[in-house]
């Protein structure tokens, strides 16, 4: 009885738990969306932002958070659709710790009255004031070098940021390993970089490098010496097969997956597998999988359909031919043909028949036992 | 015989005169066959242009809208969930999943830009269990286009953020064409015996700060 009226309780809470919610389909935009200023002790600037995407009669918000953030005022705390509001920012005379501080000026809808899940959309602008390190002082921002194919000229490029108080003449270098052995290394014309200014640095070598992958590093010497590595791969119109399925159901017929790996750095179009399966040297099936494009490196499968639904089960040699442009790559593969595993019926009765056979043994030693017993007595 | 003789005199003429004048014009502009093939050699056009930054987000999906519905006879709780833009899923329970999609968010600027989210209630605040069970809401962030959003929760159910700034699921959401774009589906528990009931209402607040 007490489970009966759980049970209506329940179902009664649980129909009027309400799920009805706002159908949405809103945008809300800023701009500027960065603005990057050198900090400076009691610098006073303004900023002009415009709210974008917003509806005529869209109620906003303004705010500043993060770092900073209590150095900000502005003209209007609230707006109505896409109209502009004035940031002033008022620096104190000294931030303690330097490098990148972010104020983010946020325009948030507000939407008074919600029925079931509202969504409301928040936008933030960057303000980033760069505080100086104290004495000499550089980052590497980014050190980018493309992957190419073979003999195709290679493009590193770099950006140095020199962050501190002092203007600094940068001695560039860089390194290009494969593996842990260096192949090429190169200088760059030195540079000077006024404070709080960044620079580019790129290099291009034209006659390019052998396929492969390959590890490089730029070092930048200002009496200290800051370095970053990035990896750049150098293509070769390959695709190898990397995996491909090993173990199949007799009796039916099932996927052939073929995984691929494009070592090109351009997309390969029309990549098909053909699949001939022997037993013996004799042939027992052959497929052919559809064709797909590759990207540039991109690893993805070929699915073909290999027909077990004659054959014996055992071992039998796949012999996958790879086509791409004018190019065929081939893999000699094993693959295995197994019975059906047991279905949960037939593993629930040998189970069941285990299960009956103990405790008959069970029995037979108990009545056999109570008979000795009752022997001696 | 007359007329053919004064047109070949007045084609001569034509000629000398036509020849003389180049001479002349020449002579008086040596670089007039620079500026009479349109060629423009060192001088430059100059166009004024500025394109300013701006940061934009756009959510585009009509509903997450479950309805009213019930938990299945016997069942301690129901579980509903959005799957991108296929069907939700609705199990021991009777909600519609019709047209029930996740929200759908994509950057319209021309800045990548971090993407956080952060609710107005946690799972206990929206269903209030009476035993503190079965209740949960969460969230999951998707790429709607491979390569659109880096993060670490990527493609994770996790839990609602009610702290202010919420969880921060995208580090970078790009602003290319081709990358701009993620799904945010939704997922709620229902407990058998939640403390609140009638109409349930929350607030979702979705941030795109400028990548800075």
């Amino acid at each position: 009885m007490k489970f009966k009226e759980g049970v209506i309780i329940f179902i009664v809470f649980a129909t009027i738990v309400l799920f009805n919610s706002n159908e949405v389909s809103a945008a809300l935009g800023l701009t500027p969306a960065i603005m990057r200023a050198d900090f400076k002790p009691y610098d006073k600037f303004l900023i002009n932002f415009n709210v974008i995407g917003a509806e005529g009669n869209q109620k906003l918000e303004v705010y500043a958070s993060g770092d900073l953030a209590e150095y900000v005022k502005f003209d209007k705390d609230e707006l109505l659709g896409s109209e502009a509001f004035i940031a002033y920012i008022d620096l104190p005379g000294e931030i303690a710790k330097p490098g990148q501080h972010v104020i983010y000026i946020r325009v948030r809808e507000i939407k008074d009255t919600y029925s079931g899940i509202g969504t409301k959309l928040e936008i933030g602008a960057a303000v980033v004031i760069k505080v100086p390190y104290p004495g000499r002082y550089a980052e590497i921002k980014s050190f980018v070098v493309n992957n190419t194919n073979g003999g195709e000229s290679i493009v590193f490029y770099s950006e140095v940021e020199n962050l501190g108080v002092e203007d600094l003449t940068l001695f560039p270098n860089i390194e290009v390993y494969s593996g842990n052995k260096l192949i090429d290394n190169f200088t760059l014309e030195n540079r000077l970089i006024n404070h709080t200014t960044s620079e580019i640095f790129t290099k291009i070598v034209e006659k390019g490098y052998d396929a492969g992958v390959y590890n490089s590093t730029i070092n930048f010497n200002y009496g200290k010496i800051i370095s970053q590595k990035t990896d750049f791969k150098v293509g070769i119109l390959s695709i190898e097969i990397v995996n491909w399925s090993s173990k199949f159901i007799k009796g039916k017929i099932s996927e052939f997956q073929i995984g691929v790996e494009s070592k090109w750095n351009n997309d390969v179009r029309n990549v098909y597998a053909q699949v001939n399966v022997t037993k013996n040297g004799n042939q027992v099936d052959f497929f052919k999988t559809p064709s797909i494009e590759l990207k540039k490196w991109e690893k993805s499968f070929l699915t073909g359909f290999f027909n077990c639904e004659n054959l014996e089960t055992g071992k039998y040699i796949a012999n996958i031919s790879l086509f791409y442009e004018d190019k065929i790559t081939e893999k000699i593969v094993e693959v295995k043909v197994s019975n059906p595993p047991l279905s949960r019926n037939v593993i629930m009765a040998i189970g069941l028949g285990i299960f009956l056979f103990l405790v008959l043994i069970g029995i037979i030693v108990y009545l056999f036992l109570n008979r000795k017993k009752s022997f001696k007595k | 015989m007359k007329s053919e003789t004064f047109l070949f005199i007045l084609s001569i003429v034509i000629i000398i005169l036509s020849f003389t004048s180049i001479f002349v014009s020449l002579y008086k502009n040596p670089n007039v066959l620079q500026k009479l093939t349109g060629y423009v050699s060192t001088n430059y056009g100059y166009v004024n242009l500025s394109i300013s930054s701006y940061v934009s987000i756009n959510l585009s999906t009509d509903s997450v809208s479950w309805g009213s519905g019930a938990i299945n006879s016997g069942e301690t709780n129901a579980t509903l969930y959005t799957v991108r833009n296929g069907s939700a899923v609705v199990q021991r329970g009777n909600w519609s999943a019709t047209n029930v999609t996740a929200l759908h968010v994509e950057n319209m600027g021309n800045v990548n830009c971090s993407l956080s989210i952060q609710t107005g209630k946690n799972a206990h605040d929206f269903f209030n269990s009476l035993t503190n069970s079965n209740e949960q809401y969460m969230l999951n962030v998707t790429n709607k286009e491979s390569g659109s959003c880096s993060g670490d929760l990527l493609g994770s159910w996790v839990n609602v953020n009610k702290t202010s700034g919420g969880t921060r699921f995208c580090n970078n959401l790009g602003f290319n064409k081709d990358v701009n774009e993620i799904y945010v589906d939704v997922l709620f528990t229902i407990p058998y015996d939640a403390g609140n009931i009638g109409q349930q209402s929350d607030v979702i607040i979705i941030t795109g700060d400028a990548s800075g």
